[in-house]
């Protein structure tokens, strides 16, 4: 019976059903069937207000509106005349500059298809006019669209840190080195691609460099803002992200007056719009993940995957198939509330550091929005560019190779997380 | 996204909708103000709103349920839906139609539960920050279920509708 019901579940949610009336419905049903008495279920809404009791949720919204308010202003293209003037006197340096502006942009913004949209828009006809051939440069603006997914603040780590009671100072430390390996790997491959466009677009200038750095004056100081502040202890997480809130409003807004008042409660409302669906799915997976641990879900998980799997290192192989494929069917913040509490304490289980395994599952999940069929970056990047789905399935082929490659790297080296944390690992 | 976005809609629902818009704007920019006085308090004048933490975290959950409700409004929550789109247009909508009358059956039944937590809150006199009426604050959760309900309700009204039509056509 049960069966049936999860069948029908999974089957409404392939067809569009909302997740969270999902997630929502199989939490009901079975504490229902688990008690037998209907005024249990109160214990569904209960869980949700639980929301009200989690201080560190408040940078959720906060940081959400900041990355809006950001991409909404000219911001994204300040970033790539910065990044250009910095790196593209570089052979390959366009490329180059695209994974780096893409990377810093989406750590703001949260993967959530903004950076192809807003970066995108404007790298894509840069590289083709420096002659770079088209498919190289699809591949490149839609792999770069979650790129950055490990760097703080990003929302998803934050997530992490949240449902898996991680301390989120940790995480932001534990994706610095991992991320860069990325974008270390997909830099050597653009330029070993490119060889042949010798000669670099621009070329190195001062009076050039003097010009960008004074144009992004005011966006410079917010990550060592957001980071110092967090590192000196100066700030809690969401205090740092209260304090980026109010600062690119005061940039954006009123000095710069690129958002006029009368669009700002536009982007306030479609932000909010974003961390509603995101908080309501939270909400629900607390019920659902409370049912799971009272009936002993993940210990027997565990009992089960020791019977089968005895070396953490194949558990960490299949956990990558896993994570793979959940990644090309979920949505990364659905993902993170359903699963992490599921296989938290099974990794643990394998002596695998939840820290670490936080930065396995984030860059796994980074894999699935390129995945096909159906990852949300080849569908933005085909609408957005006008492309058909499968040259960009092609284009964003080789980038996909390379970036599985450097998960490989980060799930079976576990002091490239754990490194900067030091506490001995 | 909707079939039914295009349409010319009424004076009340265009209220509805600003109304909606207002309140999502004012929780945010409350939470904003709010946690920056907070920081600017502790770090320079060394002291604090002692009630502030508690009210931002409800803020927090009332955004959300707000949030939530305006992405129901355009059936813009998170979803899978690799499914319906291989779906040729009347299977597609008829498959709409029950999940949009699935998701409004849910909502409708924690709305529900959320109304007897709240009464309960109500009974016993429950109160936050110090000591006001604890479900003043709670009410967003029976509040916002049931009005998202209601917008799944409308979809699937307005889904079984077209379906009528397109058979009629």
């Amino acid at each position: 019976m049960m069966i049936l019901i999860g069948i029908l579940l999974v089957l409404l949610a392939l067809f569009g059903a909302p997740l969270f009336a999902v997630i929502a419905a199989s939490a009901l049903i079975s504490f229902y069937r688990a008690s037998g008495d209907w005024s249990l279920l109160q214990i569904v809404p209960i869980e949700i207000y639980r929301i009200a009791e989690m201080p560190i949720l408040l940078a959720i919204p906060l940081f959400t509106f900041a990355g809006y308010v950001l991409s909404e202003s000219q911001a994204p293209s300040r970033l790539v005349r910065l990044t250009s003037v910095l790196l593209g006197w570089m052979p390959g340096g366009l490329a180059i500059v695209a994974l780096f502006a893409c990377a810093f942009f989406t750590a703001f913004t949260g993967a959530s298809g903004v950076t192809i949209i807003a970066l995108g828009a404007i790298l894509y006809p840069a590289l083709k006019e420096a002659g770079y051939g088209d498919n190289f440069n699809l591949g490149l603006v839609t792999s770069s669209g979650s790129l950055g997914l490990l760097f703080a603040p990003s929302l998803p780590l934050i997530l992490y840190g949240i449902v898996a009671e991680v301390s989120i100072d940790q995480l932001f430390l534990a994706g610095i080195l991992p991320g860069f390996l990325m974008l270390a790997m997909l830099s050597g491959w653009s330029l070993w691609v490119n060889r042949a466009i010798r000669g670099p677009k621009g070329s190195f200038s001062w009076a050039q460099t003097r010009a960008v750095l004074w144009e992004s004056r005011y966006e410079i100081p917010l990550p060592f803002v957001v980071l110092g502040g967090i590192y000196s202890g100066y700030f809690a997480v969401s205090e740092a992200a209260a304090v980026t809130a109010l600062y690119v409003v005061v940039v954006e807004v009123f000095l710069l007056r690129e958002i006029s008042l009368g669009q700002l409660p536009q982007v306030m409302r479609n932000s909010m719009v974003l961390v509603g669906g995101i908080l309501i799915i939270l909400g629900v997976s607390l019920a659902s993940t409370t049912y799971m641990i009272e009936a002993e879900i993940p210990a027997k998980l565990f009992g089960f995957a020791q019977e089968h799997v005895s070396s953490p290192l194949t558990f960490l192989l299949l956990l990558n198939v896993f994570l793979l494929l959940l990644g090309a069917i979920l949505d990364i913040f659905s993902a993170l509330v359903l699963v992490v509490p599921l296989i938290l304490p099974v990794a643990m289980g394998y002596g695998i550091h939840p820290v670490h395994l936080g930065i396995i599952f984030l860059a796994n999940m980074q894999l699935g929005y390129l995945t096909p069929p159906v990852g949300l970056n080849l569908f933005i990047s085909s609408y957005r560019f006008g492309r058909p789905i499968m040259q960009v399935y092609k284009a964003t082929f080789p980038f996909l190779l390379i970036l599985l490659a450097s998960v490989i790297v980060i799930t079976y080296w576990p002091a490239l997380s754990l490194l900067l944390l030091g506490d001995g690992r | 996204m909707s079939e039914a976005g295009a349409k010319p809609r009424g004076y009340l629902w265009r209220l509805g909708r600003w109304l909606e818009d207002a309140v999502l704007v004012v929780l945010l920019g409350a939470m904003i103000s709010l946690a920056a006085t907070q920081i600017v308090l502790r770090n320079i004048f060394d002291s604090g709103l002692g009630w502030a933490d508690e009210l931002l975290r409800i803020l927090v959950l009332w955004v959300g349920l707000a949030g939530a409700l305006a992405a129901s409004r355009d059936r813009n929550q998170i979803r899978i839906d690799v499914l319906s789109r291989f779906l040729p247009d009347g299977p597609r909508l008829a498959m709409g139609t029950v999940t949009d009358l699935f998701t409004a059956v849910v909502c409708g039944v924690i709305g529900w539960h959320a109304f007897v937590f709240v009464s309960g809150s109500l009974e016993f006199g429950d109160t936050l920050l110090g000591d006001l009426p604890a479900w003043w604050f709670q009410l967003i959760l029976p509040g916002g279920f049931f009005l998202i309900a209601w917008r799944y309700l409308v979809h699937a009204i307005e889904g079984v509708l077209a379906l009528i039509k397109g058979r009629a056509a």
